[in-house]
């Protein structure tokens, strides 16, 4: 058996007896009785072996434009095959994705599909990468793991939307395969992960810093909520930790918020705050700086940082223009990082 | 203070009503572990449909 098999292991000697196990998978260390399901919904103890119920059976899968991820430097303009299983171990109050996320696998409908037909469907559909995506791909982890081979072994991308909650080893197991990660970077603010998220903070900040040593490309999403993390020093805070941790070329997606799930009662985000969010990353010293899901003028633009000329222009996920030359701005030269080809 | 015949008929269906409320949790407890524990890893527990059914309603999720 693979190192996937050690996932799951009795917590203690007591415990042993009792056919308890212990879900290493997530910093929840989920302790599951036999028949139980841990926290993510997905993971299940049968007579004392850890199983994901999820496995083969997406309840989401969609073709979408690379951009709606979001990744702005990887193909750009690409069709994305996109799937996702029910369950997630973070419980978000702000969820866009609840109706399948905070649900258990009986609660939604879902297609029978092997890893190693997805690789197959992704060729079908022309899409030169596969995305784990919608919900949380670490909780549905050994169908992520084993789609990743495929998908990989047939020539195409393997590209992760993540949270980042999960522990260090499995993570390690899984980054080598995947080609980009974008990481949902909620706020720099332990009270923000535990009040909103129901998670922690720690695990999330070393989970994007072994992305970016483990995996060709990473980029930063940061949902900006009124009232919970919109004040100047939580935008510099963010940017500031990216910009030292994970480097300046980093692209950061600042994302507008509409009200959902359980946090209904606040606003959207107005245009204005994301604009200010901006010009604070900026001056952290970001290079990459994106807004997204509303219209701000060049907000969804790669401009290059050396010349300020537009570079791919964008317009509601889609490529209006790509004037990148073999990776480099075609006016003065400079070099844009990412996975362009 | 005693009660009526009218209360204590009252009193107990509530009670009955309890213990039948509680009674039908318990058992809708383990009619949803029933299935936990009879899954394997290679079978589904929800409802399984379609792959073109699940992929046209798709197209709603954020990500």
């Amino acid at each position: 058996m693979n190192e996937r098999a050690a996932l799951a292991r009795p917590p203690d000697a007591t415990m042993a007896a009792t056919d308890i196990v212990r879900c290493e998978l997530c910093p929840r260390a989920c302790r599951i009785a036999p028949g139980r399901r841990g926290d993510c919904r997905v993971r299940v103890n049968l007579d004392g072996r850890l199983a994901a119920l999820t496995y083969g059976h997406p309840c989401a899968v969609h073709v979408d434009p690379i951009e709606k991820k979001p990744f702005y430097h990887v193909l750009p303009g690409a069709p994305v095959l996109s799937l996702a299983t029910a369950g997630c171990n973070l419980h978000c109050r702000n969820c866009q994705n609840w109706e399948i996320s905070q649900r258990d696998p009986e609660e939604v409908d879902a297609a029978a599909l092997p890893p190693a037909e997805v690789a197959a469907l992704a060729r079908r559909e022309s899409c030169p990468a596969v995305a784990y995506t919608y919900t949380e791909p670490l909780v549905f982890y050994e169908y992520t793991f084993d789609c990743c081979e495929h998908v990989r072994a047939a020539g195409l991308r393997n590209l992760a939307v993540t949270a980042g909650y999960l522990n260090e080893a499995p993570l390690r197991d899984l980054y080598r395969r995947l080609d980009a990660v974008k990481v949902d970077f909620k706020a720099m603010s332990e009270s923000f992960y535990r009040d909103v998220c129901g998670a922690t903070l720690r695990p999330v900040l070393r989970a994007m810093e072994l992305a970016r040593e483990l995996v060709p490309w990473l980029e930063i999403c940061h949902l900006v909520i009124p009232t919970l993390n919109d004040r100047d020093g939580d935008f510099a805070a963010v940017a500031r930790w990216v910009a030292a941790h994970l480097g300046r070329d980093t692209p950061l997606h600042l994302s507008r918020f509409f009200p959902q799930y359980r946090m209904r009662h606040l606003p959207p985000t107005p245009a204005t705050t994301l604009e200010r969010a901006r010009a604070i990353a900026r001056a952290e010293g970001l290079r990459h700086i994106y807004v997204g899901n509303v219209a701000v003028e060049g907000g969804e633009d790669t401009v290059c940082p050396a010349c300020g000329a537009a570079l791919i222009r964008r317009s509601l996920y889609r490529v209006a223009e790509n004037r990148l030359r073999s990776g480099a701005c075609p006016d003065c030269g400079e070099r844009i990082p990412g996975l362009w080809e | 203070m005693g009660m009526n015949r009218r209360e204590f008929v009252g009193a107990a269906s509530l009670a009955a009503l309890g213990g039948a409320l509680a009674v039908g949790a318990v058992r809708a407890r383990r009619a949803r572990a029933a299935p936990r524990a009879a899954v394997g890893a290679a079978r589904y527990p929800g409802r399984v449909r379609p792959l073109a059914e699940i992929r046209r309603r798709s197209g709603v999720w954020a990500g």
